[in-house]
């Protein structure tokens, strides 16, 4: 526990708010005081731990950010940089969001997947775990705790990973995840044992500042960097290795799919962006390479690899990495005077809110129809569920950068950045790749419209009554909700950029 | 006022598709009651209505109501305007802080020109809605909130006075279309096929957006280093001194997104396959909404942007102009489809236009504005014309549509009539316009005017041509026309005849509208002549 001692008093009640829940759910999981109300039991306590857990962050950050009048009496401002964990107004905001995405996926979860109560309280722990090593990483400012919280994670997402809804264990995919695992994070560690060596500096803050101002870094410590830089490459799925990632994500159900695209990578991009933010470490022309290479790979084959895949969860995957490959263009732009922070939050809010509703509503779908969904399996959705395929179009539409919807706005702001920092070479990039996306999304689009081919798809559509909410309510609510979120924030995007701009690092 | 007026489409189309949702649920009377009409009270009677009649034709009617409210607004104004004796004084403006962080306003502003094109624009949208009564659609709900969209985004991006709305509605525009392209595109072809037209109209809108998007942006870097602040304004990025270089560059970039969305020569392709795949309404739409908008936006930047460039570029633009009108002539005699032989005919008197822009002429500027509303009304006319062939005939084939001089006479009169006016009938719209242009570009390149006019003249020989066997030929095809069937139509058809010969007639209110902007334009084209002179770029 020693890296939590290092985080004020008040800041820790979160984790360990958090860690009491998971202690009753592992009560729950061995007792079994009233079977009947067990599942109900559980989700009640997992859900008021979350709810708790997000409101005590909010009012962390209403109390120390928007009613501090004079800044420097904030205790948030002047907290020790050196120490493990950095509790900003930037963590405290990407903490809450990964909080209330990590519900909606347990929410999904307990809505689509029907298993045994004892499995149920198995995976909601591993959830919980995850969480926990989720915020962790995005507070860590320091190389140590960074590996800590990564560690935290990896364990309860092995165990994610290898579940899928029938077959509960398959022992080759386990060994196989694990392996993988393992050699990041060894990786990891190598990187982090190399640079110490020439550099005696582990936190955040010195090593950008060193990485800023030395052009000429020892070798040892670039080798150092470079092997930590493919080691979260590893864990985030990032292009030139991204086979694995896609495989990984191929047999995943659709909520913990969710869990893994918009909690965890995003907890650890949103550190990797701390480290890039703090100073202009791209000063480094060997960072910059790499970086340089990670996106236009991620941008690429992101986008041309979603055009050929059949199953939804590739499709999602690789638009994801061509996401975070997007996302990568404002840390190269660095040096000149750009809005980084506030392009970033837009992007990943919109990237956030559009995959909450598509997944959402795959769930629904690959619920009905009891499979992982092809393309096909969406065919006809309109006539079905026309609420459902609207919030689906919508959300596709924000992922195509059709005007009106948030992801537009971050478009915007993402040429913006590249113009200023005369990326031409991207904006090319960016242009090829925004049109194969476009034409990846209206192809899915015509697909809610056309008519279902198979047969029994069609028996199916005629069982179906077609009403207003379906049995799924809570699905769609959710959907609902992130869905108008788009179209708010495609119209007044200022509210958006007012939070963005609350959060200082 | 502007405001309520630009998105009152917006809120109608909405207003019509819930009101078509809810009216779907809740069923007043069962089938029984129907079929029983007589001697029922006046209540179910107005049940029976709300049944039938309310509910089939409830978004249509809404529909129709909201774009007539906008037209009388907008003609209302336009005699208020008429009657002042500052006409370039007038204007009404919106102007809200949208984007601060980046300088971005929601800044609409309405004065005489763009009162004009809105004026017209709502014109042949309500036209379009008419029509579409002709033609039932399912969901009808969602098709007429596209199509009144449409309407408002086109109304915004004639009044945009900020560069990244004007991006937004740029793009935004082509989403409704393409919507009213795949999901009610033209009957008895299957959706996929649809798909493939809709996805090449919408890429090559993505790519010119793209294109003009980074043109705005490295406009408005330059702007930020030299004012340090960043801003989108029309007027202040217009102001922005920049290299003899970088404007060519920029004027070209500007060049490539209007020649795509005019569409012209080289990219022109979309157009056709576009026009294959639509239904008649969103062809009308298609042709004559999407032109205009891109027509003025296009005088409305390269000149205020970029005078020296243009200045620079003048003869060859001319020459490739001159080119396209000929091509796109030439194209006429190859088509087969009658829906593509207008669109061909569209597409050259569009470069004739174009052709005409780069005279610094203020008489043929004049000029041009009228041919611009001559060609959409008549198009307009020939597509509902179309229509009219394909439902008696079956079929959009030239080669098919045989002898209608002796079954449908009306019909046939009425063919010859848009033809003439679509190339200059004297007392129409069109002939008042080539008349000002000719009047106005001979003193100034005569030799250049005297291929125009040939080139004209193709295009009526083509125009003529193709379409001659259509009224004789044998009568091979059984077919049903009767005058009934298409009352509709003739209607519609009558009410665009009144309108072009109104504008031919009596043209001195379209002079005056669009005057105090075209004496702006000239004051700029002779700065930029005298700079040029000077040697001072």
């Amino acid at each position: 526990m020693f890296t939590l001692l290092s985080i004020e008093p008040l800041y820790q009640l979160p984790i360990y708010f958090l860690l009491f829940g998971i202690a009753l759910l592992t009560i729950s999981y061995f007792c079994h005081i009233v079977p009947k109300y067990q599942r109900i039991i559980t989700f009640s306590i997992i859900l008021i731990t979350l709810l708790l857990v997000i409101i005590l962050l909010l009012d962390t950050l209403y109390i120390d950010v928007f009613e501090s009048i004079d800044a420097n009496s904030s205790p948030l401002s002047n907290s020790n940089i050196q120490r493990l964990f950095t509790i900003d107004s930037y963590g405290l905001i990407y903490a809450s969001l990964i909080l209330i995405v990590s519900l909606i996926a347990i929410l999904l979860i307990y809505r689509s997947i029907k298993l045994p109560t004892r499995q149920q309280i198995a995976i909601d722990i591993a959830i919980l775990f995850a969480v926990i090593g989720s915020i962790l990483v995005i507070f860590s400012s320091h190389l140590m705790a960074f590996y800590l919280s990564l560690e935290i994670i990896s364990l309860p997402l092995l165990f994610l990973l290898t579940f899928n809804g029938s077959n509960y264990f398959s022992l080759n995919k386990i060994v196989h995840t694990w392996t993988i695992s393992l050699v990041g994070s060894a990786l990891f560690l190598l990187g982090v044992g190399l640079y110490y060596a020439t550099n005696h500096e582990l936190t955040f803050s010195g090593i950008s500042l060193n990485l800023a101002t030395n052009d000429q870094s020892p070798p040892l410590s670039m080798i150092g960097l470079s092997f930590m830089f493919l080691s979260i490459l590893f864990k985030l799925g990032l292009a030139p290795i991204q086979s694995r990632f896609i495989n990984q994500i191929r047999a995943l159900s659709y909520p913990i799919a969710l869990f893994l695209l918009a909690v965890i990578n995003v907890a650890i991009f949103c550190c990797l962006s701390r480290l890039f933010l703090i100073s202009t470490i791209v000063n480094n022309e060997t960072i910059k390479i790499i970086i340089i290479i990670v996106a236009s790979c991620s941008i690429v084959f992101g986008n041309i690899g979603a055009l050929y895949q059949k199953d939804m969860n590739p499709i999602l995957g690789y638009l994801y990495i061509s996401f975070f490959g997007y996302l990568l263009i404002p840390f190269i732009a660095m040096q000149y005077n750009i809005y980084a922070i506030e392009t970033i939050h837009i992007c990943l809010f919109g990237y956030i809110l559009a995959f909450i509703v598509i997944y959402s509503i795959l769930t629904i779908e690959s619920t009905i129809q009891q499979k992982k969904l092809r393309l096909d399996d969406l065919a006809g959705l309109v006539k079905k569920r026309r609420l459902n395929s609207i919030m689906l179009i919508i959300a596709l539409f924000s992922i195509a950068n059709i005007p009106l919807t948030i992801g537009f706005i971050g478009y915007f702001f993402l040429m913006l950045t590249a113009v200023t920092a005369n990326l031409w070479v991207f904006i090319a990039l960016f242009v090829l790749s925004t049109i194969t996306g476009l034409y990846l999304c209206l192809k899915l689009i015509v697909t809610l419209f056309r008519k279902p081919t198979n047969l029994d798809n069609q028996n199916h559509l005629l069982a179906e009554n077609n009403s207003f909410l379906s049995h799924y309510k809570i699905n769609e609510i959710i959907a609902f909700i992130a869905m108008f979120a788009i179209i708010f924030f495609g119209f007044f995007p200022k509210w958006l950029l007012n939070i963005a701009s609350l959060s200082t690092i | 006022m502007l405001l309520e007026l630009v998105i009152l489409p917006i809120i109608g189309g909405l207003f019509g598709l819930f009101g078509e949702f809810i009216l779907s649920k809740y069923r007043f009377t069962t089938s029984k009651n129907i079929k029983v009409q007589s001697s029922i009270s006046t209540y179910s009677r107005f049940k029976v209505f709300i049944d039938t009649e309310l509910r089939d034709y409830f978004s249509f009617w809404v529909a129709f109501f909201t774009s007539l409210l906008v037209f009388l607004v907008l003609v209302y104004w336009s005699i208020q305007v008429e009657h002042l004796s500052n006409i370039a004084g007038w204007q009404k403006t919106v102007n809200y802080n949208w984007i601060p962080l980046v300088g971005i306003n929601f800044h609409l502003q309405l004065e005489s020109i763009s009162l004009l094109f809105c004026l017209l624009a709502s014109t042949l949208t309500l036209i379009a809605i008419l029509y579409s009564h002709k033609e039932r659609k399912r969901s009808s709900g969602l098709f007429y909130l596209c199509i009144l969209s449409i309407n408002a985004f086109t109304m915004m991006l004639l009044t945009a006075q900020d560069l990244f709305l004007f991006f937004l509605l740029w793009e935004a525009i082509a989403v409704p279309f393409y919507f009213s392209m795949v999901l009610w595109g033209k009957k008895g072809t299957a959706l996929i096929n649809r798909f493939k037209g809709a996805s090449k109209f919408i890429i090559y809108t993505q790519i010119s957006a793209v294109i003009m998007l980074i043109a705005i942006l490295t406009l408005a870097l330059k702007n930020k280093n030299l004012t340090d602040n960043w801003t989108f304004d029309y007027i202040a990025l217009g102001n922005t001194p920049i290299s003899i270089y970088l404007e060519i560059t920029l004027f070209l970039c500007f060049l490539v997104v209007f020649f795509i969305r005019l569409p012209l020569f080289p990219f022109h392709s979309w157009f056709i396959e576009a026009h294959r795949n639509c239904s008649t309404t969103s062809s009308i739409m298609l042709s004559s909404l999407f032109c205009i908008s891109a027509f003025y936006c296009f005088i409305k930047f390269i000149f205020i942007f970029f005078p020296n460039a243009l200045f620079l570029m003048q003869k060859g633009i001319m020459t490739f102009s001159l080119i396209t009108v000929f091509f796109s002539a030439l194209a006429c005699f190859r088509q087969t489809n009658i829906k593509s032989l207008i669109a061909y005919a569209h597409l050259s008197l569009i470069s004739l236009i174009l052709s005409v822009v780069f005279y610094h002429s203020l008489f043929a500027f004049q000029g041009i504005i009228f041919i611009l509303i001559g060609t959409s009304f008549s198009i307009t006319g020939l597509f509902i014309l179309c229509r009219i062939f394909a439902d008696v005939y079956s079929t959009f084939s030239i080669n098919k549509i045989k002898q209608i001089q002796i079954s449908t006479k009306l019909l046939a009169t009425f063919m010859l009539l848009f033809i003439l006016l679509l190339t200059g009938l004297p007392g129409s719209a069109n002939f008042t316009g080539i008349l000002m242009m000719i009047i106005g570009s001979f003193s100034v390149t005569p030799y250049y005017m005297i291929f125009l006019v040939i080139s004209l003249l193709f295009l009526t020989i083509a125009l003529i041509s193709c379409l001659q066997p259509i009224f004789f030929g044998e009568k091979t095809i059984y077919h049903n026309y009767s005058s009934r069937n298409h009352r509709f139509e003739t209607i519609i058809l009558v009410f665009i005849l009144i309108i072009l010969f109104y504008i031919g007639l009596m043209p001195q209110w379209i002079i005056d509208l669009s005057h105090p902007w075209l004496k702006g334009i000239e004051i700029i084209i002779k700065n930029a002549q005298i700079t040029l002179t000077q040697g001072e770029i």
